[in-house]
């Protein structure tokens, strides 16, 4: 179960990251994994979805060292799709916890 | 894994894409190996991180497919006004327009056309085969069922066993290749649709230096 919960949280784990600064995929792969354990792989068929969806924008920008990375940017698309699932989310977790410890209020 | 077998591998499961998509995909998996070889990660160690590179290729082909589907039912909330505006602009764009159709139908037709040929010559050639053989069974001839020419009576009957069995294997090859051209073809249509709409997307991706 942890697995689908991840893979359908890490959308919203993403748009969160950007919502503070552009950021490229190795970065963003490297801060989520700080706080779980994901398979890193799939945040690039991830990205690619959500720029389809016109949530981020990409840009490639020279590093200090070597080639170009590719960054990402939220959009007012996407930070409004971050709003409106940290509310869902929000609420979906109270719903389920409430539902849990049902018995513990008894 | 080491970070050529890991591209490699990706490479193979995204085999269904266009290779400028493929390129693209990879693109950015290249990027996260040098990344963290720069950050003194073995290969071995960012290929277990990143996952199977199965799953990722599945992922990737599963959201092609959900913006397939997306494209199909995208044309439902159409408003009145904009079908009446568009309604106008076919009309004055019908001189445009019906030419445009025109060479789209023939084309088309050429290809319908194409397949029926094709099928039409598989069968006639593999009915030559089939007749030339009958040909052999005493009386076949005079039974009238096939109007045979007469010289066929006169032709060795190893040459006619032969003859057939040659044009029975002609027309089975005739198909395949037919089929396998139009499979081809289909494939090709579908990969330069997806490449145009993937060059669409990345109109988004601009160097910033």
């Amino acid at each position: 179960m942890i697995v689908q919960l991840k893979k359908g949280m890490l959308e919203l784990l993403v748009l969160s990251l950007l919502k503070d600064e552009d950021r490229y995929g190795y970065e963003l792969v490297e801060e989520i994994s700080k706080y779980i354990d994901i398979s890193e792989g799939t945040i690039y068929p991830l990205l690619r979805r959500i720029r389809t969806e016109g949530y981020v924008e990409a840009y490639l920008k020279e590093s200090n060292n070597g080639p170009s990375r590719k960054y990402y940017k939220i959009t007012d698309l996407g930070s409004r799709a971050y709003e409106d699932q940290l509310e869902q989310w929000t609420s979906f977790k109270e719903d389920i916890d409430s539902l849990l410890r049902r018995n513990n209020n008894e | 894994m080491s970070r050529q077998e890991y591209l490699d591998l990706l490479k193979y499961y995204l085999k269904d894409f266009p290779s400028v998509v493929v390129k693209d995909i990879v693109a950015d998996y290249e990027e996260h190996f040098n990344i963290g070889l720069e950050n003194g990660k073995a290969e071995d160690q960012i290929s277990q991180e990143l996952g199977s590179p199965e799953t990722i290729a599945k992922q990737f082909l599963e959201n092609e497919g959900r913006a397939l589907a997306k494209t199909n039912t995208g044309k439902e909330g159409m408003s009145l006004s904009k079908i009446i505006i568009g309604s106008i602009l076919v009309v004055l764009l019908i001189p445009v327009i019906l030419p445009i159709l025109g060479v789209l139908v023939g084309v088309v037709g050429t290809f319908v056309g194409l397949i029926f040929a094709i099928i039409a010559m598989a069968i006639a050639i593999f009915a030559l085969g089939v007749a030339l053989l009958l040909s052999l069974i005493p009386g076949f001839l005079s039974l009238n069922i096939v109007a045979m020419p007469a010289v066929f009576a006169q032709i060795h009957p190893i040459t006619i066993i032969f003859t057939s069995v040659a044009l029975i294997s002609g027309s089975i090859l005739t198909a395949g290749i037919g089929i396998n051209f139009f499979k081809w073809l289909f494939k090709s249509l579908k990969n330069l649709f997806i490449t145009i709409k993937w060059k669409i997307e990345k109109r988004g991706v601009r160097d910033e230096k």
